[in-house]
């Protein structure tokens, strides 16, 4: 999903709310895939709950998406119900989706909405192409007038720190197989700038993320010859998305081949750490945590599953038990302390150090494992059990161990019915 | 080198509107955009045309090229090629560039390893056992549950 994607369902989406198309009904997800998490993020944060996830690929079906188990639209939505509203996003299929439904009863626009950016061929859409083009070559120009016109323009579309750490690990090797000398590394938020920081890299820019899209497709639109990388292994229905996960591509392998176009032979660039605890020591006084004997929940991440409150209760109240401090780490707002626990903020630049003195880490597998893979602190990465990501499951596809980031984590697969054991697991380690 | 593009997709614009007039895309039919050479390539998208119109739900395709090879042989592959249409390479060029102005319809299918979103579909063919059957059913027909009979 491109960043003018995410703008548009956040909008699509209130906008429903606001016609009171979506109060009271029957909502189902059509579609399960990373994006049905954004869907139903922004839902949730407007009170609404999805009742179901359909989807048509067989492959998924009976799967867990986020909480929710896919199953067949003839299952969930046969025979026609009027109260039911049903959300389509799905970048490749939406008009193919949209007839299926048609054919079931389902009138698009009352009962079928669909979330994307519906290209079409309308000259007003063309024309709207054209300005944001516009906006791309200006900021292209901007950046080329404060560095060069020589320098590489490393773009990273997406807000995950994830992306940016895998980044960070090719990029001296890149730059050394190219030759380049000078670049400008564009990242989209504050936590991609910090999370390059950990690497040196120099010359970092924020700009919105949709500024970026703006001036990836201009540069693509009018076969520029920019300069440009994008960091991402399939930005902007770039073909090799849909790999994913197939024969064993995983999230490294993804980005060493198609991204930097390097061999299994180039080894990682690590960043440096002095391997201290010193600023991780005064960060845990300042939030009276106990030095060594300190759990950091982690229960956020931008792609993958978020796991639900009452485990992560259920894990606290354990760990309290046995007397441990617990803490819940956030980056703003929309991430809440889970009950009970401290809720604490440090800088990913700090976070090895902090991980160090805490002494553990319990977490979904977030940008974020990735940057404290290096830490000395016990490690434990929840994924989502029978989740689909692209080709792979979640696991396969951003296992620490797999992508060779550490061999010590202790990497779990939840669901529901797994829950109690992977309790137990976690535990043990205790 | 700007202008001619912008014309370029215009052309391609008009040329769109008018085969969508003709054979109404948005019902459930791909266009199949062949402007490559490459027999194999193209081969390879003829004869998975049953598993694209399968898994996507559509009633049938129309091939849109200017290579011989596809105009002569295309029919002979499926019984859901509702038309085979020859059109100039500048024509073909000209759609091309206006997908890659921006996505305008999903019922338009590229049968190209580099165009219109880049070159990285051709790295693929290769990379951990992928192979150019791989990139055509899951990369540019989208099926997803595709598997090689080798994976």
């Amino acid at each position: 999903m491109d960043n003018y994607e995410l703008a548009k369902i956040k909008k699509r989406i209130n906008s429903l709310i606001r016609r009171k198309l979506l109060s009271g009904k029957r909502i189902i997800l059509f579609g399960a895939s990373a994006a049905s998490k954004e869907v139903k993020r922004i839902l949730l944060d407007n009170g609404l709950r999805p009742d179901a996830v359909i989807d048509n690929d067989k492959r998924k079906l009976g799967k867990y998406c986020f909480g929710l188990t896919v199953q067949t639209p003839e299952a969930v939505i046969e025979p026609f119900d009027d109260s039911t509203s049903i959300l389509i996003y799905s970048a490749s299929y939406y008009k193919e989706i949209t007839l299926q439904l048609n054919k079931m009863g389902y009138e698009t626009d009352k009962h079928v909405f669909c979330l994307n950016l519906k290209g079409d061929e309308r000259a007003s859409l063309f024309l709207y192409t054209l300005g944001r083009m516009s906006r791309g070559w200006l900021a292209y120009l901007r950046l080329t007038l404060k560095y060069s016109r020589n320098h590489v323009l490393f773009l990273a579309p997406y807000a995950g720190t994830g992306d940016i750490y895998l980044s960070g690990l090719f990029l001296e090797q890149y730059l050394k197989s190219k030759n380049i000398k000078e670049y400008i590394f564009v990242v989209v938020s504050g936590a991609c700038r910090k999370t390059s920081e950990i690497f040196g890299i120099e010359n970092i820019e924020v700009l919105s993320s949709t500024i970026v899209d703006d001036i990836i497709n201009c540069n693509r639109a009018f076969s520029l010859g920019w300069r440009i990388v994008i960091l991402n292994d399939g930005w902007m229905n770039e073909r090799t998305q849909w790999i994913r996960g197939y024969k064993g591509l995983s999230f490294d392998r993804m980005f060493r081949y198609f991204v930097f176009e390097l061999d299994e032979s180039v080894s990682y660039q690590l960043p440096l750490y002095l391997n201290s605890q010193r600023e991780g020591l005064i960060l845990l006084e300042k939030y009276r945590l106990l030095p060594g004997r300190t759990v950091v929940l982690s229960p956020y991440s931008n792609t993958l599953l978020e796991l639900p409150d009452d485990f992560w209760k259920r894990t606290a109240e354990r760990l309290k038990g046995l007397g441990y401090s617990v803490c819940t780490n956030s980056s703003g707002a929309n991430e809440p302390a889970i009950e009970d626990t401290t809720l604490v903020y440090f800088p990913l630049g700090q976070a090895v150090d902090f991980m160090n003195a805490a002494g553990f880490f319990i977490g979904v597998r977030s940008g974020l494992c990735d940057i404290i893979s290096a830490s000395s602190c016990k490690k434990i990465v929840l994924y989502e059990k029978d989740g689909v990501f692209f080709r792979g499951s979640p696991f396969e596809y951003f296992s620490l161990k797999k992508i060779g980031l550490c061999i010590d984590a202790l990497e779990l697969e939840y669901s529901r019915d797994t829950e109690s054991a992977c309790l137990e697991m976690m535990l043990g380690l205790f | 080198m700007i202008l001619e593009r912008l014309f370029s997709a215009l052309s391609g614009r008009r040329l769109w509107l008018k085969l969508k007039r003709k054979y109404d895309f948005d019902s459930g039919v791909f266009a199949l955009l062949m402007p490559e050479d490459d027999i194999k390539l193209n081969f390879l998208a003829l004869k998975h045309i049953k598993d694209l119109l399968e898994y996507r739900r559509a009633s049938g395709v129309v091939i849109l090229s200017a290579n011989e090879w596809v105009l002569a042989n295309a029919i002979r592959h499926s019984g859901q090629i509702i038309d085979i249409v020859q059109l100039s390479e500048k024509s073909i060029e000209n759609i091309i560039s206006y997908a890659e102005f921006y996505f305008f319809s999903q019922w338009l299918i590229t049968v190209s390893l580099d165009r219109p979103y880049g070159v990285k579909a051709r790295q693929a063919i290769g990379v951990s056992g992928i192979t150019l059957e791989d990139m055509v059913c899951l990369g540019i027909y989208c099926i997803r549950n595709w598997t090689s009979m080798e994976a």
